[in-house]
Formats: C-alpha cells, structure tokens, sequence
C-alpha cells in the first residue's frame, strides 16, 4: 500500500470514527439520569430538577388515579423498607397497579419526597424469577 | 424418584467426562498421542449419552408432572397443556442451563462426526476447547442450578408458567437465541485451533462458513420473533426498548454481521486475519456476556430475570475465555499477518472495512449504554443510566450509513473498482429514489431521519434489481436461456452472492417498516363511555361497552369497540381484554390488532370503571409494521439461500475448500466483467493471476496423488510378502 493511499485511508475512517465519537457525545449529552434506589434518593437527596430514574416497588393502598384527569399518583418503596417516594404521573393507569409490583420511573424530583415522573414502566413477567422454594440437592 | 436419580447421577457422571475431553485431547496433542487423542473421542461420545438421558429425565419430570422436583413444581401446574410443559424446560434457570449444555453437547458431537480438511489436526483442539467451556455449565448445572433439586414435600399442585409465556412464542424465541447463541461456539473454537496450529490460511473460515451462517441465522430469528412477540403479547405499542437484556442479543448479532462481511475479505484477498479472529472472539464473549446479563442482576432490567450470583461467575468466565483468546492472538500475531495489502481507496475491501467500522460503531454505542450505570459508578460513585434516545441519536443515523454503504458495496469491485461504472450504476437508482424521497416529503412526511432512510432503503432496492437484471443479461447473452431459467440458474450457480442481496432487499424492507412505524406511528390515550367513539388516522371507533368472563382461577374483561372507516363503512369488532388473576398475579393485556398491509390498528385496554363502564384505551396506528415481519420472513430465505449447499460438477466437489474458493474468485470475476464492474485490463489480470493459482493447485493435487499411489502399492507389496512369509 503506497504512502499516500494510507493517509487517505486513515483520514476517511478516522472522520467515520470521529462522527461515530461525537454521536456518542451528543447522545449521552441528552439522555442521561441518576439511576437510584428509593433508600439511595432518600440518602444522597439529589438537587431538586435533576432528572433521575428511581426503581422500587408501588407502597400497599398508594395508588390514587383521576380518570378525568389522568393522573396518577402513587407511592414506591424499596422492598421490606418504609420509606416511600411519592411519584405524581400525567397518563395511562396499568390495570390492578397496587401490589407491590416492581417499577421504574424517570423524572425530576420536585422535593425530596415527590418525583415528577415523565415514564413509568412495569417489569415484565419473569422468566426466571426465583422464588426459591425450600429444596434438597 | 428414580427417573430424578437417574437425571442426577448422569450430570454428576458428566461432570467427570466433560473435563475428561479437554485435558486428555490436549495432552494427547502434546504428547502426539493418537490413543488419548482416540479416548477423548469416545468420551465424546459418552458426554453426548449422558446430557441426552439428564435432559429426557427432566422432561419425563416435567411431562408427568413430578412436583417433589422444585423445577418442576416452579414452572409447570396440572393446567398447563403439553406443549408449555415441554416449554418449561428452558423456561426456567436451571432447565435452560440444561438446555444450553444440550445444545453444546450436540454441537459437540457434530462436530466431531463432520469430515473436513485436515480434521486430524483441527478437531482435538477444536473439540477441546468446547469441552472447555461446556466444563463450565456442568459445573454451574450441578452445584448451583439443578434441575433435579427435590423439594422436602410434594405440593397439590405446581406454580405454573407465567400466562405471558404461554405463548408459541415461547417455543420458538428462546430457543432460537439458544442455537445462535451457541452456535458461536463452534467458530470460535475452529479459529483458536487455527492459531494453535499456526494455519496462515482461511481454512477454519471455510470449515465453519455454514456454523457461522447458520448461528447467526438463528439469532436474527429469535431477535426477530422475540420483537413479534412483545409486540403482539404485551400491550405496550412497540417491539424493541433498547433494555439491556435486548441488547444482550443484539451486541453479538453486530459483530457477527461484521465478522460475516469481514471474512469474505480473508477468504478471497488474505487480508484481516488477526482481525477475523478478534471478531469472532469478540463475538463469542459477547453471546457470553449476554448470558451473564441475563443470569446476573447486574444492571436493571425491564425483563425480570434472575437475580442470583451466577452473573458473578458468568463474568468471570468470560473474563478467563477473553484473556486466553488475547493470550493466543498475541502469541500467533507474526503467523497470521495479512499476505496482501489494500490497492485503491475504493474497493470492495475498503467498502467491507467501512462496514465493519460503522457496525463496530454501533456494537460500542450499544455495549457503553448497556453498561452504562457500572461505568458511571466506577468513575462517579453514583449510577446513571442512558434512555431510548441515546440509541436513538447515536444507531439510528449509522444505521442509514450502513444502507447507503449496501447501496454501494455490491457494485464495487475487488482490488480496485472502476468509479465510473459505480457513479453510472447509482445515477438512475439516485435519481428515483431521490424524487420518490421528494414525493414522500411533499406528502408531509418531514423527518429528515426518516427521509434519509428511505432514500437509502430505496436505494439498496433499486441497486439490487438492477444487479439481478444485469446479472440475468449477462448471462442470456452466453447462454441464450429464457429470462425465468436465467435467472433460477443464475442465482443457483452463485448462491452466496444473490442469497446475501436477498438479506439485503430483506433488510431494507424491515428498515421501511421501522422508519415508518418510529417515525410516522400515532398514539392516542382515550378515555370512553359506552355509544362514545374516536378517531385515528382513515378509523373510526366506537365503543360499545363491557363484558365480563368469569373462569377458573381469573376473570376476563373484554371491551367491545367496533371499527369502522372514515367514510363509515364497518370493519369489524375489536376486543381488547385484560385478565385478572385470582392468585395475586399480574394481570396480562390482550390487545386488540385490525392488521393490514399499509398499518396496523392495534387497541389496549388500560383502565376500566365498572360502575359507569367508562374504559381507557391506548390506541396506536403503526403504518407499515408488517414490512419488519415480511422482510424477517425474506431474510430466512436469503439466508438459507446463502448456506445451502450448492451444486457442483463432480470435480469440483473434490477440491479442497481453499481450491473451492478460489473457484468462487474466477466466477466472480467473470460475472464482474460481463457486468461491466472491471475493466477489460483489469479481468485479464486477475483472470490469469487466478488461473495460476489454480494451476499451483492442480500440481499439488497431482503430487499428492502419486505420493498416494506410492504408498498403496508399497502397501501392496508389503502385505504380499507378508503373506509370502
């Protein structure tokens, strides 16, 4: 391969690898949130606005939903603990969304108690959930 | 009882045969031992006896309903019909642990019963070294995950398989992940052997070309079928999430597809072999990565997995498996350095390198966001997660790079290709799809995404029918066949080129379909009362009311919408449902879809009010969704078109792979010269520098044949006189 031919190819892959970089920029960029535990908002009380996605499960008879207005406002908590984040959302109700289910919301947090929640997603049924029963090898 | 005892004894036998296999076939290497070499054989074939009864006993178990075994009284229950029980099998984590050990045992004995060139040398490595990794998955199977565990009582009745997963989904997703997934094995160990023994050649390629297509035939199925199915089965509109258990599947189907384009390069130039090598390891690690996403609890995810150690040690493995494959790349790096170098900035080999840059592109985007909260802690202390959109902005634009790049590549030529037979190929393609793009924005279609992929999916079609129209010119003009025979022949006699254009128009059929339904797709949340009804799109629903089914262990509430058209024309009814479980289970969504060609209705019931009967629907309107699922259907043809085995004249079947090959360079060749993709000057060139490797062959193969003959009839004499005496 001649010398100059090598240049050539060194500068057009390395503009693809250039673009590619400042794509990955770009998105990390806009796309970004604090991955959280509730016990863990709670803990490092996150600056009010930063945008954050909390896991937890809905807290037992928290669940309170106006169908006229489509909001829903429910309670999470971290399993077998008592704290709860409230989580206010603007959209559809999950049918029977009240027991304990695990979810994960992405929003703001508008104190250190509410989040302003813009997704809210429901795990999907298990594969290989352990339940563990008691068993003998 | 006893058919659970059995199971067990045959994993633990396992458990001493499988390490058996490596450790003796390697010794035996070194040593230069044909009768350890010949006793890892046979412990090849026991490894395959024992795996085959564990996983009879455990589907006699599951079949008959033995709930003493906690696996499964965990995933079947007398309800559930014989098709899920077998499901059941790898629907849970240590079934599927015994499932994957399956697979690799029979993977594994294939392997040893295929003939191939110099298999005497290949084969005690290659085996080895799945024997290998199989020793892994024993261990995992026998101390932590086991089928077999009983329970210290037998309960009434077993937990069942989750409603979600009864499915034929089921059937087919996973265990077509499974296959892929494992299937990348077999070439991962074929390319190890190869450096083990210091092959300069592409010979491992041309051995496991049919594994590599086939596994990565396999993964593209379950990618494609799991993406059906959640969006058929789940209720929320859409049928890919970017979650980390979803890019566990696709990461490696990334670098496979590079690797696939890649080793053409090795095969026809012997160029990029550390490359090949690199990727196919890569590709390897990456199904193992996969597996330990899924088993590790590692990363939230929105699929509920298990939440176990096992990730730890899936990781580890991995870990040991990368090192030893950069321990052997570094160790074999002076061998296996390119004999040729590039010639021209545009070629088919630098097209090919653009490919695997751009699909390496998006492996990395994918792999930074999957482990994106464990890189953030390691640097920050606090985990933070990439959403939807940063694939989004990052794939999505490579991805049209990519289509375009397929719009070019086929009409590139090896070595060094004439510009100006690509820029008179493109002209017509460019201008079509150029003014069809227009017409598609002037109709109000403006997203400028999803206007450059549609130009560049338009593009990839109009170039593939114009190579298959010249490819059939081309050949009229030599063989003065009919049109339909020339071309039947003509994809016959070059099945990987015209299979591999298949996978593309295919591709760029699915593409449509997804720029479409991301792009264009519509999605109202609507909350109605009964005589209340809403638009969408050219449909109109209305909405009847409420029906209630109460059965055995669940209720079922079913909304009766009745579709019908703008103009008031009536389509039919529409029932989406929700069921309730009475077991506290989550209850599933039974969508509603009205699916045509051009786009998909397709109705969720979100909530219910039963005292006023009020119901809240999501409707969506995906246009052109059945374009992903056409063009998945396609993609299997092309495939299959690609591995399947092609007729050859007799002679032709004698030669060795790499004779083979070459075969494949001169009538490629020809086709490029009679399609006016090399110049006269240059076909003569590569014309006679293939024909004198051909003769090098010829003379070999004459060598040899005498050398053969010399030794049959000095065996001759030696057993004359042995008979004499």
């Amino acid at each position: 391969m001649n010398r100059s031919l090598k240049i050539r190819l060194w500068l057009a892959f390395g503009a693809v690898v250039l673009v590619i970089a400042s794509l990955i920029g770009v998105g990390i960029a806009k796309s970004t949130s604090y991955y959280l535990t509730v016990t863990q908002v709670f803990a490092d009380e996150p600056s009010p606005n930063a945008a954050v996605t909390v896991s937890g499960v809905i807290a037992p008879h928290s669940v309170h939903w106006n169908s006229s207005t489509e909001a829903l406002q429910f309670a999470i908590c971290d399993q077998g603990k008592n704290q709860d984040l409230v989580v206010d959302y603007h959209g559809a109700r999950p049918q029977d969304f009240s027991k304990g289910w695990p979810v994960i919301v992405t929003g703001s947090l508008i104190n250190h108690q509410t989040l302003k929640a813009s997704n809210l997603e429901i795990k999907c049924p298990s594969k290989y959930e352990a339940k563990a029963p008691s068993s003998k090898a | 009882m006893i058919i659970g005892d059995v199971g067990r004894i045959a994993l633990w036998l396992a458990m001493l045969v499988i390490p058996y296999i490596w450790i003796v076939s390697i010794y035996g290497v070194w040593k230069k031992n044909n009768r350890l070499i010949k006793s890892a054989k046979r412990a090849i074939i026991l490894q395959f006896g024992l795996i085959i009864i564990a996983s009879a006993a455990l589907l006699t178990l599951l079949l008959s309903l033995n709930f003493r075994f906690a696996y499964v009284a965990e995933y079947t229950s007398k309800s559930l019909s014989v098709l899920y029980r077998i499901a059941a099998f790898w629907g849970g984590d240590a079934g599927s642990l015994l499932f994957w050990l399956l697979v690799m045992s029979i993977y594994l004995f294939v392997v040893m019963l295929v003939r191939h060139e110099d298999e005497d040398a290949y084969k005690p490595i290659v085996t080895a070294i799945i024997a290998f990794v199989m020793t892994f998955f024993i261990l995992i199977v026998n101390v932590m995950a086991n089928p077999f565990a009983t329970l210290s009582y037998t309960p009434e009745n077993g937990n069942g398989l989750n409603e979600l997963l009864q499915n034929p989904g089921m059937t087919v997703h996973p265990v077509n992940l499974y296959l892929g997934y494992i299937g990348f094995l077999v070439p991962f160990a074929y390319a190890m052997a190869s450096l083990w023994l210091k092959k300069t050649d592409a010979s491992w390629l041309a051995i496991t070309r049919r594994w590599t297509l086939i596994a990565w035939l396999f993964l593209s199925c379950g990618i494609i079928y799991g993406a059906h199915w959640s969006y058929e089965e789940l209720g929320w509109g859409g049928y890919w999430s970017w979650d980390p258990i979803e890019n566990a599947a696709l990461m490696p189907w990334l670098s496979a597809t590079a690797f696939l384009h890649s080793a053409m390069i090795q095969e026809r130039k012997a160029m990029f072999k550390t490359w090949n090598v690199i990727l196919i390891a890569l590709t390897f690690m990456l199904t193992m990565f996969g597996t330990a996403l899924t088993r590790g609890g590692m990363i939230w995810s929105i699929h509920a997995f298990s939440n176990g150690s096992m990730g730890f040690f899936f990781m580890l493995f991995v870990g040991i498996l990368a090192l030893g494959s950069v321990v052997m790349i570094v160790w074999r790096f002076s061998s296996i350095r390119a004999s040729a170098k590039l010639e021209a900035i545009v070629s088919k080999e630098t097209g090919f390198l653009l490919n695997n840059i751009l699909f390496l592109g998006m492996l990395f985007a994918v792999f930074l966001g999957t482990i994106f909260p464990l890189v953030t802690e390691a640097i920050t202390g606090s985990q933070m997660l990439v959403n939807g959109s940063f694939y989004d902005t990052v794939v999505l634009p490579i991805g049209v790079l990519v289509i375009l790049l397929m719009a070019i590549g086929p009409l590139l030529a090896w070595r060094k290709a004439s510009i100006n037979h690509v820029r008179r190929a493109l002209l017509w393609p460019f201008i079509l799809s150029l003014l069809a793009t227009l017409f598609l924005a002037l109709s109000g279609y403006r997203n400028l995404l999803a206007l450059a992929s549609y130009f560049a999916a338009f593009l990839v079609m109009l170039t593939i029918f114009l190579e298959f129209t010249q490819g059939v010119m081309a050949r009229r003009q030599k063989t003065k066949e009919a049109i339909v025979l020339a071309f039947l022949r003509m994809i016959r006699k070059n099945q990987r080129r015209y299979g591999g254009y298949i996978v593309h128009l295919a591709l760029v059929i699915m593409v449509i379909g997804l720029t479409s339904t991301g792009s264009f797709g519509q999605k109202i949340t609507v909350n109605l009362k009964p005589g209340q009804s809403m638009s969408i799109g050219d449909y109109v629903l209305l909405y009847h009311g409420l029906e209630t089914d109460f059965s055995h262990g669940k209720i079922d509430l079913k909304a009766d919408v009745v579709v019908y058209t703008g103009q008031g024309q009536t389509l039919g009814l529409l029932k989406p449902a929700v069921t309730f479980y009475e077991n506290g289970q989550q209850p599933a969504t039974d969508l509603a879809l009205y699916s045509t060609l051009l786009s998909d209705l397709y109705v969720v019931l979100d909530g219910t009010d039963n005292s006023t009967q009020e119901a809240l629907f999501d409707v969506h309107l995906n246009p052109l969704v059945s374009m992903i699922w056409l063009g998945g259907y396609l993609f299997v043809f092309g495939a299959i078109l690609c591995f399947w085995p092609e007729r050859k004249k007799k002679e032709i079947v004698e030669h060795n792979d790499a004779k083979q090959a070459l075969l494949q360079a001169i009538n490629d060749i020809e086709d490029d010269f009679a399609m006016g993709k090399i110049d006269q000057p240059s076909y003569q060139m590569l014309s006679q520098q293939y024909q004198k490797q051909m003769a090098q062959w010829d003379d070999y193969d004459r060598e040899e044949r005498v050398k053969i003959e010399q030794m049959l009839q000095d065996e001759i004499v030696r057993r004359l006189e042995v008979n004499r005496v």
